[in-house]
């Protein structure tokens, strides 16, 4: 028999009168659940745990009322912190079961089921097991019965969840950024002020998100400056490296990468940044396998957000090669803003080389003659010039057993010893910019070639 | 997790990241020592990274473990050819072909090693054999074009060019062969846009970029005089390129000893004697002369490798020098004017054959005898400023190094430094 809304009312007084009784708690968010009242169950599960947060029972009550409001990630959260307790409850199981079949993991919502069961039989739910193809007893049935069409596989171990990046929350700022002031104001124009003010972009009705494609010679400080663009708005950071993306190819996992935007629209504000995307967006025409094309696809279809709301999550993209990117990847609401990284110019040089020899033993070096002398340096150069003059300082310690500091003379010495490595990269750019420059993609190459 | 890893090198090598995919290989090559894929494939990593040495080492470890696979023999092929070791190159392509007589990219390999030994009409049959099996194999479509440009059959090389066009036409290849076929026709209006297009789809083409020069360059025409005459030598053999050079030679010195002899002759036989004399020289210097002309088009300047914009350079200042000296003596009766201008002359051959010779053993020989042609001839100015007797001598051994001149640099332009 339905509770009546007289019976709700005379429960919501007895609250009134004892507002820490666990059980009463219970009871009322029940009868409402059972009325199909879930917003104001969930809030009466609420209520119970702000008086009682450990309550097991009133927890798997909060899920299920998640549950029947189709507020997944909720509950998932408040299950998995169920499932974290050294003696899990087995609803907590069924529920998790539950929720994974709604996610489309039917696998482990199989095991999870599974052990449900095996904790405590009483839980089992027919139908949640013949959506699962699982038997209701914990044995009884042989391997690879076929059940409903499909096969029924062992219960081994958990198969693996899917592709999870860790999100950082980075310190670094702009400020620790030397240089490249157009690119940072770009990137604020693109990223921070929209963050900032959302309503002033709501008021022309722009949307906040979308992509910047960072490209330049190799070692220039791509990944910092994403990196210090997450601390600068104070967002989460999910770096994705050529070593996740070539296992999505492997995989021809268009799930992961799926995943790892969602994981990123579940984390908002978050910068979702691809460090060498030319890996994962090969020009479509290049790829011979069709596996491939998938993944391009599915990268294109997530920057569209066709499936999903983008707002609030940035990506940001680096690549050494932008020419080996689809063109696709250029159109607007996806890369639209392609940035140039050149390498750090004199006063940057000047500043990355100072920061470098912070707490090293230095003998008030000429920084600007420095500067001048390792044009077309990366960072990664300068860092490598660093280096050489820090090891033949060592070498000389060695010998005499005392330190002395580093002089400028020395490090130009090194700066003699390091070949830039930019120039090979740049003798590469200078030729697609010169005759494979369509809608005038590499103009910027050209600027700073002054061809 | 093997196979993760090699296929996880496959598609680093795909996509060009050839450290990666070396280091990728090694980790598996720790696991697994016997694989031969992995070898095979290390070895081509390394040779794109040129590392020739420790690539020809794998392809040979691979043909150890597997002897029966025809891959390995492949890879080894490619790697000799990198080592412009191409007699060894065609050996190892036809141990390929003995295991795997089908296989089109076997075919192709053969090819291209004949290719690069100038035998034409054995890699023409190379490829038909490739094509045979594959009509659709785009290497041997390439090459069989190329093959027949260098056979003079150009309307056919243009024929099959098109055909392919019409089946990829975004093949940058295929532009680039059918703007040379052009060339070679003397069409470098035409060729230009095929060049064009060729570097707007694939900018790194350096046989492209090498046909915008010589099509830029062939819109003179005295120049597409010249580049007939060099794409004609260029079909030649090595043996018939020598006996044209030699007998064009020795036809000159009877010639003018018949004109010695015969006085009534001389008007006859001046003209002719002229002529193939500037001849000669346009032959030494017009590649030079009209790279330095190219400065005044900006594109072409830009098409220009480094060699050649060296070359170039250093053709200007010979230029530059021989002007200078004439006018020296001929205006301000500055007496070792005319030396100087001779001096400027000498020079300007070997200096330019410098960066036409092949790194390595060729071009240090060229640098060389340039380096000891430049002293003998200062010496020479220094030694006739300061009236010193041996001057003469000087003189006469500079003399000596200009005539040998071209005969070295024919020499040394065609040799290739095995690596």
């Amino acid at each position: 028999m339905l509770p009546s809304d007289d019976s709700i009312a005379a429960l919501r007084e007895a609250l009134h009168i004892s507002p820490t009784n666990v059980p009463l708690h219970k009871h009322l968010a029940e009868s409402l659940q059972k009325l199909g009242r879930f917003e104001e169950a969930e809030r009466a599960y609420r209520d119970g745990l702000a008086v009682a947060p450990a309550s097991v029972d009133l927890k798997l009550g909060l899920a299920s009322a998640y549950f029947q409001q189709q507020k997944n990630s909720p509950a998932l959260v408040v299950i998995e912190d169920l499932l974290e307790r050294s003696d899990p409850p087995a609803a907590a199981y069924v529920w998790h079961a539950r929720l994974l079949i709604r996610a489309g993991e039917s696998q482990r919502a199989a095991y999870q089921y599974r052990q449900a069961i095996e904790l405590d039989a009483a839980v089992a739910d027919d139908e949640l097991a013949s959506e699962l193809g699982v038997a209701s007893t914990p044995s009884g049935y042989e391997e690879n019965e076929v059940v409903d069409g499909r096969v029924r596989q062992r219960a081994g171990d958990q198969p693996p969840g899917p592709f999870e990046g860790d999100i950082e929350r980075p310190k670094v700022n702009f400020q620790e950024v030397g240089g490249m002031e157009t690119v940072k104001e770009e990137i604020r124009m693109k990223i921070i002020l929209p963050l900032a003010h959302p309503e002033m972009f709501q008021a022309y009705g722009k949307k906040v998100g979308g992509g910047i494609l960072m490209f330049g010679p190799p070692g220039c400080g791509k990944t910092f400056l994403a990196r210090a663009t997450a601390g600068e708005v104070k967002a989460g950071f999910l770096s994705i490296g050529i070593s996740d993306v070539l296992d999505m190819w492997i995989g021809s996992s268009e799930k992961n990468l799926h995943e790892l935007f969602e994981q990123a629209r579940r984390n908002k504000p978050c910068v979702l940044f691809f460090d060498e995307v030319d890996a994962l967006g090969a020009s479509r025409a290049d790829m011979r396998h069709s596996g491939g094309r998938h993944l391009i696809n599915q990268f294109l279809s997530e920057l569209d957000g066709v499936e999903a709301n983008n707002e609030g999550v940035l990506i940001l993209a680096a690549t050494n090669a932008p020419w080996h990117l689809d063109n696709a990847f250029r159109r607007p609401g996806r890369f639209d803003r392609i940035v140039f990284v050149p390498p750090p110019d004199a006063p940057a040089r000047a500043a990355i080389l100072r920061l470098m020899l912070t707490g090293k033993p230095s003998d008030n070096i000429d920084f600007d003659q420095l500067a001048k002398k390792t044009a077309d340096f990366s960072g990664a150069d300068l860092k490598a010039v660093v280096d050489v003059a820090v090891e033949a300082k060592l070498r000389d310690a060695m010998k005499s057993g005392n330190l002395e500091p580093l002089r400028t003379k020395e490090l130009l010495a090194a700066a003699g010893q390091v070949k830039p490595s930019t120039r090979e990269w740049f003798a590469t750019a200078r030729n697609y910019a010169l005759y494979s420059n369509q809608g005038g993609a590499y103009d910027e190459i050209l600027k700073y070639l002054k061809l | 997790m093997e196979v993760s890893n090699l296929a996880r090198a496959q598609l680093l090598y795909q996509q060009s990241r050839f450290d990666l995919a070396e280091q990728e290989l090694r980790r598996l090559l720790g696991e697994t020592p016997h694989d031969p894929g992995a070898h095979a494939l290390l070895s081509m990593c390394l040779a794109q990274q040129q590392k020739l040495d420790a690539a020809q080492q794998e392809a040979e470890q691979a043909i150890v473990i597997a002897p029966d696979w025809a891959y390995p023999h492949y890879c080894r092929s490619i790697v000799l050819e990198h080592r412009n070791r191409f007699t060894e190159a065609e050996a190892a392509a036809r141990e390929a072909l003995v295991l795997e007589p089908l296989d089109p990219d076997y075919h192709a390999r053969l090819a291209g090693t004949l290719f690069q030994q100038g035998k034409w009409q054995a890699c023409l049959d190379a490829c038909l054999e490739g094509l045979a099996h594959d009509a659709e194999h785009r290497q041997s479509g390439h090459l069989r074009t190329m093959a027949l440009t260098k056979l003079g059959r150009q309307s056919e090389a243009v024929a099959t060019v098109n055909e392919a066009l019409g089946r990829a036409p975004h093949d940058a290849l295929a532009h680039a062969n059918k703007g040379w076929a052009l060339l070679h026709q003397s069409q470098p209006r035409e060729a230009l846009v095929h060049f064009r297009e060729a570097l707007r789809i694939d900018p790194t083409l350096e046989y492209a970029q090498q046909g915008i020069v010589e099509s830029l360059k062939a819109r003179n025409p005295l120049y597409r005089w010249m580049l007939v005459y060099f794409l004609w030598m260029a079909r030649l053999s090595d043996g018939a390129r020598w006996g044209i050079i030699l007998g064009g030679y020795l036809i000159m010195r009877v010639l003018r000893g018949a004109g010695r002899a015969n006085p009534d002759l001389l008007p006859w036989i001046t003209p002719i004697l002229v002529l193939y004399f500037v001849f000669v020289l346009l032959t030494w210097f017009a590649y030079p002369l009209f790279n330095l002309l190219l400065r005044f088009n900006k594109f072409g300047w830009y098409a220009l490798n480094r060699d050649q914009r060296s070359a170039s350079n250093w053709f200007g200042a010979c230029l530059a020098i021989f002007v200078g000296g004439l006018v020296a003596e001929l205006a301000f009766r500055f007496p070792l004017g005319i030396l100087v201008a001779g001096f400027a002359v000498g020079m300007a051959l070997p200096l330019v054959t410098i960066f036409s010779c092949d790194v390595g053993w060729p071009r240090q020989m060229m640098t060389l005898f340039t380096a000891a042609m430049a002293l003998v001839g200062i010496a020479a100015i220094a030694g006739t400023a300061m009236q010193l007797a041996i001057a003469e001598t000087l003189i006469m051994l500079f003399l000596f190094g200009f005539i040998a001149t071209p005969w070295l640099a024919n020499y040394l332009v065609t040799a290739r430094a095995k690596r």
